[in-house]
């Protein structure tokens, strides 16, 4: 009776951790080429684009993150960017989550998401829109009563000449319930050969300091088949919506 | 008479006869149930000579007053009781993986809108058109400037992730899976999500 009981128990766990629930609180599903930035021409560069975040906790206590994406771009304007997805912004911790791709060609239109573990690639057809500016996600532009922008000078970071600029927000006292008012300070080094931010730092006393810059800047041109799907790759089509994503 | 109301009421009668020679639908599946009747009269005609043992009757009062007007359950062999909890057992057990797994496979979701994200790419000029409220900010996370790329991964988290971003999420079901959504900026980073349940 008692073999009974424990291999019945050992075909319970095998058959429940064979759904997955074990698996370490996330699963991958799929990814998908969302909305295509500004397309740069004529200034090819590849660079390890890394982010590291900070915070002290009243306590004393820190709280380190680090991510790291690898970014290439070529003169037609073309983009792909190599990444671990991590912890997904504390969505997902101690979950492996694969290394995926996306790659934006404006050139022929097409977007592509590739999962690197199951080599398949979601292809979607985009028509480069027109910017928006909703709300919450996405920054909304003009001048703000509460904002300073200033002039930092010209440097140079990782061989070009950037431009700095230091915007500082001001959270009046009383707004968000704080007695004293708050400042988030943003200072961005700006590149006019990249045309793009080279290195960003944002400090901000609720949620710490976070550092963005690029490293190991190259800028050859890069070799056109890092913008092609592999062909060992099944692409299948996204049509733009959800649940169709490399799995 | 229609069809409907002829093989409900299938009387004989001027409307039934008539609807059977304007239908011939009706007509075969009328001869087919003609069939059947008769098969089965015929079937009960040739049993009619069956019947029980003329003794069976009294054997059975016999057994019925010598337990005391009770029937004793019939209780299978002991031989099979191994057999039967090992069936019960593997059945539980494929009962359980099939919920499981039921619960787990993404659904088809053909019919479900499209990513906010490209549905306000796809509409045009009404800043509006994006829905805010499909999308939640990520803590901490910085907002992205209106030129810069997204991309977007679906996950699937347990729904106590949902109880930071401020859901009212049930103790007993935090261990679930939910569908997420989420939108990376070019630096790879999270910055919002979107539950998908």
């Amino acid at each position: 009776m008692r073999a009974q009981i424990a291999l019945i128990g050992i075909l319970a766990v095998t058959s429940v951790s064979a759904q997955g629930i074990f698996e370490g609180g996330a699963r991958f599903l799929g990814a998908e080429p969302g909305r295509p930035g500004r397309v740069v021409r004529n200034a090819p560069y590849s660079a390890d684009v890394v982010t590291e975040s900070s915070q002290t906790l009243p306590d004393g206590n820190h709280i380190r993150q680090s991510n790291s994406v690898h970014m290439v771009r070529d003169s037609e304007g073309r983009t792909r960017s190599e990444q671990s997805l991590r912890t997904l912004g504390g969505l997902a911790p101690n979950a492996h989550l694969p290394q995926v791709v996306f790659i934006n060609d404006p050139v022929t239109n097409s977007n592509y998401a590739l999962n690197t573990n199951s080599r398949t690639a979601t292809k979607s057809t985009v028509d480069h829109p027109p910017m928006r500016r909703p709300d919450g996600v996405f920054r909304r532009g003009g001048s703000d009563v509460n904002s300073k922008i200033e002039s930092l000078g010209r440097q140079t970071m990782e061989g070009l000449a950037v431009d700095g600029t230091r915007t500082t927000l001001t959270v009046p006292a009383g707004q968000i319930g704080n007695e004293q008012p708050l400042q988030v300070v943003t200072e961005t080094w700006y590149s006019a050969d990249l045309q793009t931010v080279v290195l960003s730092k944002r400090t901000d006393p609720r949620t710490g300091e976070t550092v963005t810059r690029l490293t190991n800047v190259s800028r050859a041109e890069p070799a056109h088949s890092l913008f092609e799907v592999p062909a060992d790759f099944k692409v299948s089509e996204s049509q733009n919506r959800p649940g169709r994503g490399p799995r | 008479m229609n069809c409907q109301e002829f093989r409900e009421f299938a009387l004989d009668g001027p409307e039934t006869i008539a609807h059977l020679q304007d239908c011939p639908a009706c007509a075969t599946w009328r001869r087919r149930q003609d069939s059947l009747i008769a098969g089965l009269r015929a079937m009960a005609a040739e049993s009619q000579h069956v019947g029980a043992p003329a003794n069976l009757e009294a054997k059975l009062v016999a057994a019925f007053r010598t337990h005391g007007g009770t029937v004793a359950p019939i209780r299978a062999p002991r031989m099979w009781a191994p057999v039967v909890t090992w069936f019960a057992a593997v059945a539980a057990l494929v009962a359980v993986a099939f919920v499981l797994n039921t619960q787990r496979v993404p659904k088809p979701q053909q019919h479900r809108k499209p990513p906010a994200i490209v549905e306000s790419a796809m509409a045009d000029g009404d800043d509006s058109s994006f829905n805010s409220a499909d999308f939640i900010p990520l803590p901490n996370a910085q907002q992205l400037a209106p030129n810069e790329d997204v991309n977007l991964v679906r996950v699937e988290v347990p729904r106590s992730t949902m109880i930071a971003l401020g859901y009212d999420v049930s103790a007993e079901r935090a261990s679930e899976p939910v569908e997420a959504e989420v939108v990376l900026g070019p630096d790879g980073l999270a910055r919002a999500v979107r539950f998908l349940e």
